[in-house]
């Protein structure tokens, strides 16, 4: 989205442009990145293909450049199943905000791809679900009252007990 | 001193009794047998229980749809989904109070049944009906099952592995909202005590499910 912004900022501007899907404006076959959309704390996947662009040659190595993400900038990716494929599994930071990230990917052979994804934001509150009609309300000092009662009730409860125990015994 | 005390009782599985309330017109909503997971520090475990792993390997996650209406026998659940996303302050937004019977999706993350955590909420009361479309959520326990059907007439089913009350001030937001690989769901209102002077509960009721399958749309469920 950011980088759509940069290169068109007068036509997004516009009310009349239709709205593009990020995986229809991102599409890379030669990159995957699993899950997408991601989320913070989320182990993520990047799989890339170094050899489909021509000229380059075959690469042997990949780095992934996590600083975007606020990992470092030289993630070395393991050998994937084919030739030429490289992985890379990072632990997205808690810190990470919401939105579109383009980390590149740097092939030995000269070839860059770039791993477009999204992340998504996870709530950071619990939900207010409720306007308290139905519940047992009140404020802090019935609440302690009620505690003090309970512990009351748990006394009395256990010294009855007592009595009808050792009354069974008699 | 005050949230110490109630959530001591709260972790005790207590429902701290009132003196003041005289006249209650609706017992208190059930709360899950696992009562808070309070610690001084953090929640660190996941919720009692344990995913199924059936889920994981067995059934195909289904492809993205937006969901649209809720089933759950157990609690004769049925209900319509929005999708909402995040308020102001970073919780998961609800339905307004005056639409009680209405749960919401959060549309940020995964819809049901695709790998990830979906998110449905609802409310556990409102002053306009009383009990609310999740007023009985914390009587599901594991095994129940609760079918959400998307827009594309498909019906996700989930099977419940989990149910807990946390407190608020201690929401363990990666416990609930943490990426799983395979699909998972979770339902959530609110729980525990309620708080006058904030207007909130205490507590919300988590529910945690697994996907198990899915199955074509039929006459409305």
């Amino acid at each position: 989205m950011a980088a759509l912004a940069g290169a068109a900022p007068v036509a997004l501007a516009s009310a009349a442009r239709p709205h593009y899907s990020p995986s229809a404006v991102i599409s890379n076959p030669d990159v995957s990145v699993t899950p997408n959309p991601s989320a913070p704390g989320t182990a993520t996947t990047f799989v890339v293909s170094c050899n489909s662009l021509t000229g380059g040659g075959n690469a042997t190595a990949a780095t992934l450049n996590g600083s975007t993400l606020g990992l470092s900038s030289q993630i070395q990716m393991q050998q994937g199943a084919q030739p030429g494929q490289f992985v890379a599994t990072v632990t997205l930071p808690q810190t990470i905000g919401p939105g579109t990230f383009s980390p590149t990917i740097n092939c030995n052979n000269g070839v860059t791809q770039t791993a477009t994804f999204e992340v998504n934001a996870v709530p950071s509150q619990a939900p207010a679900t409720g306007d308290g009609s139905t519940s047992t309300v009140t404020d802090g000092k019935l609440a302690v009252a009620g505690l003090g009662l309970l512990g009351i009730a748990a006394v009395a409860g256990g010294v009855v007990l007592r009595r009808r125990r050792s009354g069974r015994h008699i | 001193m005050l949230d110490a005390g109630i959530a001591i009782a709260m972790a005790a599985g207590i429902v701290v009794p009132f003196v003041g309330s005289s006249t209650l017109r609706w017992s208190p909503p059930p709360l899950p047998p696992a009562s808070v997971e309070v610690s001084g520090a953090k929640v660190a475990a996941g919720p009692r229980g344990t995913p199924g792993t059936g889920g994981a390997s067995l059934v195909r996650p289904m492809a993205r749809s937006v969901p649209t209406s809720l089933y759950i026998p157990r609690i004769s659940v049925r209900a319509k989904i929005i999708s909402l996303g995040l308020t102001a302050s970073g919780a998961a937004a609800v339905p307004p109070l005056s639409t009680p019977f209405l749960t919401s999706w959060y549309d940020r993350g995964p819809t049901p049944g695709q790998p990830g955590t979906s998110v449905i909420l609802g409310h556990v009361d409102s002053a306009k009906v009383g009990p609310a479309i999740f007023y009985y959520l914390g009587e599901l326990r594991p095994g129940d099952l609760i079918y959400v059907t998307l827009e594309d007439r498909q019906t996700a089913v989930f099977r419940v592995y989990s149910a807990a009350l946390y407190l608020k001030a201690d929401f363990p937001t990666r416990t609930v909202y943490s990426y799983t690989s395979w699909p998972t769901l979770r339902l959530i209102t609110c729980g525990g005590e309620f708080d006058r002077a904030t207007g909130h509960y205490l507590g919300n009721t988590v529910v945690f499910a697994d996907y198990i399958g899915q199955h074509a749309a039929a006459n409305g469920s």
